[in-house]
């Protein structure tokens, strides 16, 4: 009786999980497939909102925060590691001629 | 099942252990999953590029005038600018965004969701759309006028001209929309200055998309006191940012991990001694000793199933049913100075194999050694040494 049970509790709960996973996927993909006029007027990660304002910061994480400052779409102390990565080399020539003499 | 039911010591610790784990794993899983989600789908709608103006070192107003010169380069489809930052109305920090309507940068025709009122008009100044959230917070409705205090401490008023419900809870939760010249006056903003600025860039073929940006981003960078910002690098930071977060928890869970794998090890080797018995008794009748090491394998990963399965549980019913007190204001900043919100919440397939995975692999690991030794014993001295 007691297996059974326990048997009929763990399916009963892995079926709660696999709704839950299905429900939570199509609602991501459906997210993803609807146009979002909000989100493309503000142009603005949601998640940043609300989370750069220096005051909004939890400073047990953000305390290495201080260069860089506000960036859409990432928390600065972060950023450092991004910026780098930022692929596109410098244009122009830096070498200074001394072509007068 | 009526062996891990006669052990219930073994079950009962091995089986707590595990449940915290899963469930601290999988709770802060799938909110870092459901962040970074978030992150990309408002991310999928960014401006291709944002350019900032930086001041030594540091960020600060951009030039406007710098729009004219970004929309002559080549493949630069449109140019925006941007007025956005923070305000108190009583205590509540509410992110403020000031929007260039003639020129939004985004097609007009699309409708926006409005649940109440109506959009910004163009030509109207002094009034704003907020977010359902917000309006709960401020028990505001279309019609009324709300305070908003600058850093000049003084409070601007604002007729709210409708109240939009995204599917994003974050945006619902603490924005304001404005007309960017009322933004610029909040913000005591000088002329000729922004934010930011937001660089549309031509439809083209995916495979040349990158190397149109890397081009149109050289270019602007060339100008002086600007610092050009692509969305993979958005991305990348988001990505950074909610990892190392989740990476933190990920060091506590492992150590979790180790403990319960101990922990484990401990009560088989204890069970293995009581189960002496048991095991000479299935030796004796042809059992070989892989088929007892398979029995107790078998035990052990029904053992972690369970465990899962309702690590799993607790994890889902902690992030949607209780929205994640405690781990939420680490994963996301100080909860207390914006309004309260449903934290985004992605409850995929691969966390939750990954989940069982974790919770099953270490505990099979702990399990097989003392499975070994206690099915190498000789029958007849398991079964005497038991009854004596």
């Amino acid at each position: 009786m007691k297996t059974k049970l326990v048997v009929f509790i763990t399916l009963g709960l892995m079926i709660f999980v696999s709704i839950s996973c299905a429900l939570s996927e199509s609602d991501w993909t459906s997210k993803q497939a609807s146009p979002n006029p909000i989100r493309q007027l503000v142009g603005l990660p949601s998640i940043i909102v609300g989370n750069l304002s220096p005051a909004a910061r939890n400073p047990g994480i953000e305390i290495l925060c201080t260069g860089l400052y506000d960036t859409p779409g990432g928390y600065c102390s972060y950023f450092t590691l991004g910026v780098p990565n930022t692929d596109f080399p410098m244009g122009g020539n830096f070498t200074v001629s001394d072509d007068d003499n | 099942m009526n062996c891990i039911q006669r052990y219930k010591i073994r079950t009962i610790v091995v089986l707590l252990s595990l449940v915290v784990a899963a469930s601290l794993f999988s709770s802060v899983a799938f909110m870092k999953d459901g962040l970074t989600k978030e992150g990309e789908l408002s991310l999928k709608y960014a401006p291709d590029l944002t350019v900032q103006g930086i001041s030594a070192g540091r960020q600060t107003f951009i030039e406007t005038s710098y729009m004219d010169i970004i929309q002559g380069i080549g493949g630069v489809r449109e140019v925006t600018q941007r007025i956005w930052g923070y305000g108190n109305v009583g205590n509540t920090l509410l992110v403020i965004i000031g929007i260039d309507l003639k020129n939004p940068g985004i097609n007009q025709a699309q409708a926006y969701p409005i649940e109440s009122g109506t959009f910004l008009n163009a030509q109207e100044n002094g009034t704003v759309i907020i977010g359902k959230a917000v309006a709960e917070v401020l028990n505001a409705k279309v019609g009324n006028t709300i305070a908003v205090l600058s850093e000049t401490n003084q409070a601007y008023q604002y007729q709210v001209a409708g109240i939009f419900n995204s599917e994003s809870s974050i945006y619902n939760a603490d924005m304001i929309v404005m007309n960017i010249n009322d933004a610029r006056v909040f913000f005591n903003f000088p002329v000729g200055k922004a934010t930011d600025l937001n660089v549309y860039v031509s439809n083209v073929d995916p495979a040349n998309y990158e190397s149109l940006i890397n081009s149109v981003a050289r270019v602007i960078s060339e100008r002086p006191n600007v610092r050009v910002l692509t969305k993979n690098v958005l991305l990348d930071s988001q990505q950074t940012t909610y990892g190392a977060r989740s990476g933190f928890f990920s060091i506590v869970w492992t150590v979790i991990l180790i403990a319960v794998a101990l922990i484990a090890f401990n009560q088989m080797v204890v069970v293995g001694h009581e189960s002496r018995f048991e095991v000479g008794l299935l030796k004796s009748l042809g059992f070989s000793t892989s088929d007892v090491i398979q029995i107790r394998l078998i035990e052990s990963a029904t053992l972690g199933v369970i465990a899962g399965t309702i690590g799993i549980t607790i994890g889902i019913l902690y992030d949607i049913v209780l929205n994640a007190p405690v781990l939420s204001d680490f994963m996301i900043g100080w909860a207390v100075l914006y309004p309260t919100f449903s934290v985004p919440v992605y409850i995929s397939a691969q966390t939750v194999f990954l989940t069982y995975a974790i919770t099953i692999i270490p505990l099979l690991f702990a399990t097989v050694i003392p499975s070994w030794l206690n099915a190498t014993v000789d029958p007849d001295i398991a079964m005497r040494g038991a009854r004596t």
